[in-house]
């Protein structure tokens, strides 16, 4: 690990790891927040993370319905995002696709037959 | 039915009930993970991670077809040029949005200049660039060539993305590249799934790009062969 590029690069000064949580009664006063769920402070604090603190696998789990509610919000907002830029997509290719041809045969009707050939 | 119309309805039913089952398996048959990795919001991961597959795929058509197209230009290698710069915008509008939706779960902080994010950005506003310069200012031989050398630029960037995780660190996850942990069994089949379904799409939006382009060439020979018809 280059630690002066990383230096370099999060140079906001030395802070908390990622994942540092308040106190136990700071997090239990906050609604947000599930067991377990270690809240960060800002981008910079998230950018300091060394890379051992990465996610470095994803483990199935069952409960923690709690936590869920604000996900959902983002879930839904991540895949109407998708949609709306396919339909957004679809829509302007088959309409640019259309006057195309339509201006194409137009085009071909006009032309002199003779004209056409090569 | 001819049978690059047959393939065309084929690839578009295919895409469609991929998409489809994609849907149904991420929020069906996918379990939860760790509220470390988002909880319910990492169910954003099965098409996020294929999305930008995807994007790498496009700039793969749009680098061959840039390439070709600088070393002997031709209307066909324009347009996959074209429509590989466009279809990987759209992938990459892709992940850079559900990527900041998944990270605010995850990290708590929408975006943070985590050097894959900043590297992916850049290629994405490169691409952006030359299919604007080609939209809004025209066809020429310029704006074509511009379009094939940006296209390799940005495409050159995609394995910096990709590399930028191990050689720089940040915050991006290393969970299906060397030396993560890896994903349960039911996480790795939608995966999987996912990069089928992102592939079929990416080939369907790539072909529909470039069948559009093609058209355009054809209209402007056709113009001007009219034009010339009515000089004469």
């Amino acid at each position: 690990m280059n630690h002066l590029t990383r230096l370099a690069f999060f140079a906001d000064g030395p802070s908390a790891p990622l994942g540092t949580a308040r106190n136990a009664e700071e997090l239990s006063k906050d609604p947000g927040l599930a067991p377990g769920l270690h809240r960060t402070e800002g981008a910079s604090e998230v950018a300091q993370a060394s890379p051992a603190d990465r996610s470095s696998q994803f483990v199935a789990v069952t409960g923690a319905e709690a936590e869920q509610s604000n996900a959902n919000n983002l879930v839904i907002a991540a895949y109407g995002l998708f949609w709306v830029f396919t339909f957004i997509l679809v829509w302007v290719t088959f309409r640019a696709q259309g006057r195309l041809k339509a201006r194409m045969q137009e085009l071909e009707r006009r032309l002199p037959k003779d004209s056409t050939s090569p | 039915m001819t049978g690059s119309k047959a393939i065309y309805s084929a690839l578009c039913g295919a895409s469609a009930l991929t998409m489809l089952g994609l849907f149904f398996a991420t929020f069906d048959y996918a379990p939860l993970a760790q509220l470390g990795a988002g909880g319910f919001a990492q169910k954003i991961f099965y098409f996020h991670v294929p999305a930008a597959y995807a994007m790498y795929l496009s700039g793969v058509v749009c680098l061959i077809g840039s390439a070709a197209f600088l070393l002997k230009p031709s209307p066909a290698r324009d347009a996959w040029a074209r429509s590989g710069a466009e279809a990987a915008v759209f992938f990459g509008a892709v992940v850079l949005t559900s990527g900041p939706l998944w990270a605010k779960k995850a990290w708590g902080v929408y975006w943070t200049w985590d050097p894959r994010l900043t590297t992916l950005l850049l290629s994405v506003l490169v691409y952006a660039s030359a299919v604007l310069l080609r939209t809004f200012v025209g066809n020429g031989d310029a704006e074509k060539r511009f379009l094939a050398a940006f296209g390799v630029l940005g495409t050159v960037n995609l394995p910096i993305i990709h590399l930028s995780v191990r050689k720089w660190g940040g915050n991006h996850p290393t969970v299906i590249t060397k030396g993560g942990g890896g994903v349960s069994p039911e996480m790795g089949r939608v995966l999987g799934f996912g990069f089928l379904a992102m592939t079929l799409f990416a080939i369907l939006i790539l072909w529909l790009r470039a069948r559009q382009a093609m058209l355009e060439h054809e209209l402007a020979e056709l113009e001007e062969r009219g034009m010339d018809a009515l000089e004469q």
